[in-house]
């Protein structure tokens, strides 16, 4: 029974996967002669190719690797910690990334994309070494999530002071990078954080049994032969690398990390992470491209919303409601 | 029966938390891998300083713990993991896993698997999420995967901690049976009253200021509790 409905979950989100991925590409706010091209084969032209490989190939690689790559992080985060709100947002890791790239274009410190990516990478690496550092210290969920919430509010602010020194074009540049988008990518950076989602994805794979192990607590899963040195270097480097590389050319993407783990886990009765990665890692790419038609402005919107805000209020009811469930069934 | 007899020696093992005075100071003691070994304490005495460092969970202050000839703490995690097993005094709450998914991380055999959670705890359990068991059988599946890893010493934090009255006697009885088929068993513990005069019982040693000192497996209950708050 269950086998069955797991083979209906995997049918279900990558059909939704390749028609998403496909309406992306099909409708645009510039109509593409899809008619002609397929029925008449009149070939397109240059000017319609280059919309087609160069704003929404790129525009929807980006968001399904941006969505699976966040929903992964999520994942590693939510086990590692054995906390069911961890994620890149809340516990400060965006927030760092966010801060790497408010250096780089508000204080102006370096440019580049280069240098914007590296700093964002560098930035969260350095909240996750400072979260995990204080999760050695005191045990318990809950002073982590405050850390977590501290760390947003302390970066915030910072942020802030930048931003009252920076002039007007890096400002504007930097608020519009703050509500987040998948449509600022170029296709090289559209291949760099494929790539990057790929690679993460195939190293929390072969790190499923550790993390299954993990959920027994740690000292039983290092009596078992966890290396916890090598794991947690692990978890640092790909949820660092993740959130920074995304954060750096998607914005600080609100509540994808957090919420996808939950969303799959309430579709499917699995729980280990053979299964857990692969199925969240797509649903993630289904959300983020799901997200992005409230952004494109679908229904006949004159403008789309901002994707924080279009994720924000998908996420925010939708954890609240994991939260209700969750409690209820175990109280 | 399993043929070798392994040690744990341990060396002028000092151990507990860097910066702060050692828990346990300077222990010279051997455990030998037949029949349970008790290690009894009162609250705060180092009991789990104890078995985590002796399960190489945790890194001696100095001294050393030596498992038949070699130092523990050398051993990488997945080479120790097949010779010392450990359950810690809290089952898992939180995971949801299923029983045959936690056992599986344990052992690739899954008709040892199978006999064993039948041998051991409750076939019908195969299926059930860890989530939904009881304390006490939560525990017994943690003592069960911690058999599937077939090392020579399984190490035991305070394990009825939690439990209550007859889940304890149905955990002891199957640590009782694990001992008597040659498996070393190492249990720290409060919980002494049930293993007064067992013929399993091969060692005890209590921890008192910092040391450890062996007691006499002939005496009763009483005694060790006499030994335990007695003026020194």
């Amino acid at each position: 029974m269950d086998s069955r409905i797991n083979g209906m979950i995997w049918l279900g989100s990558i059909t939704l996967l390749v028609l998403l991925v496909l309406s992306h590409l099909v409708w645009g706010t510039v109509p593409l002669p899809w008619r002609s091209w397929l029925f008449e084969g009149v070939p397109m032209e240059s000017m319609h190719l280059l919309i087609l490989e160069d704003v929404r190939m790129p525009r929807a690689a980006i968001a399904v690797a941006a969505g699976a790559g966040l929903s992964l992080c999520g994942l590693l985060l939510q086990t590692w910690f054995g906390n069911p709100l961890a994620g890149p947002s809340v516990l400060g890791v965006s927030s760092g990334a966010g801060m790497g790239v408010a250096l780089i274009v508000l204080a102006g410190v370096a440019g580049g994309w280069m240098a914007t990516t590296a700093a964002a990478v560098l930035g969260s690496g350095v909240a996750l070494v400072l979260v995990l550092f204080v999760a050695n210290r005191f045990r318990g969920a809950a002073s982590l999530l405050i850390f977590g919430l501290m760390l947003n509010y302390v970066l915030g602010a910072l942020i802030t002071v930048l931003q009252a020194e920076a002039d007007q074009a890096a400002l504007q540049q930097f608020v519009f990078w703050g509500m987040g988008t998948f449509g600022q990518g170029s296709v090289e950076t559209a291949w760099a954080l494929g790539l990057l989602t790929c690679g993460a994805a195939l190293g929390a794979w072969l790190m499923r049994k550790n993390l299954d192990a993990w959920t027994l607590g740690s000292l039983t899963a290092r009596s078992m032969g966890v290396n916890e040195r090598s794991f947690r270097w692990a978890i640092v480097w790909m949820s660092g690398l993740l959130t920074g590389g995304i954060t750096a050319v998607c914005g600080p993407v609100a509540f994808l990390g957090l919420a996808t783990p939950h969303l799959v886990r309430l579709l499917t009765r699995e729980r280990r992470h053979a299964v857990l990665i692969p199925l969240t890692a797509i649903a993630g790419a289904n959300l983020a491209l799901l997200a992005d038609w409230g952004v494109k402005g679908m229904l006949g919107m004159e403008h789309g919303w901002p994707l924080n805000a279009v994720l924000s209020l998908i996420g925010g009811p939708m954890v609240v409601w994991v939260l209700v469930t969750k409690t209820r069934s175990s109280a | 029966m399993k043929a070798n007899v392994s040690s744990l020696i341990l060396e002028n093992l000092s151990a507990g938390y860097r910066g702060r005075t050692p828990i346990l100071d300077e222990l010279n003691h051997r455990f030998s891998s037949h029949g349970l070994n008790v290690v009894i304490g009162r609250n705060g005495a180092g009991k789990s300083t104890l078995v985590r460092t002796l399960a190489g969970l945790q890194t001696p202050l100095s001294g050393e713990v030596q498992l038949d000839g070699t130092t523990l703490h050398t051993l990488d995690s997945s080479e120790r993991a097949k010779r010392i097993a450990f359950v810690s005094s809290v089952p898992p709450r939180t995971s949801e896993l299923r029983v045959h998914e936690v056992l599986a991380l344990a052992s690739e055999d899954e008709e040892k698997r199978r006999s064993m959670l039948t041998a051991t705890g409750d076939p019908s359990w195969w299926n059930r999420r860890l989530q939904e068991l009881s304390d006490g059988e939560a525990q017994r599946v943690m003592f069960i995967r911690a058999l599937l890893q077939g090392t020579d010493w399984i190490l035991l934090d305070e394990p009825t901690a939690f439990l209550d009255v007859p889940a304890r006697a149905a955990l002891w009885r199957e640590l009782m049976n694990a001992a008597s088929k040659g498996v070393g068993v190492l249990v720290a513990t409060h919980d002494y009253g049930e293993i007064q005069g067992h013929a399993d019982l091969s060692s005890i040693a209590m921890i008192r200021n910092r040391k450890l000192t062996p007691l006499s497996v002939e005496a009763s209950a009483a005694d060790w509790t006499n030994a335990l708050v007695s003026e020194l």
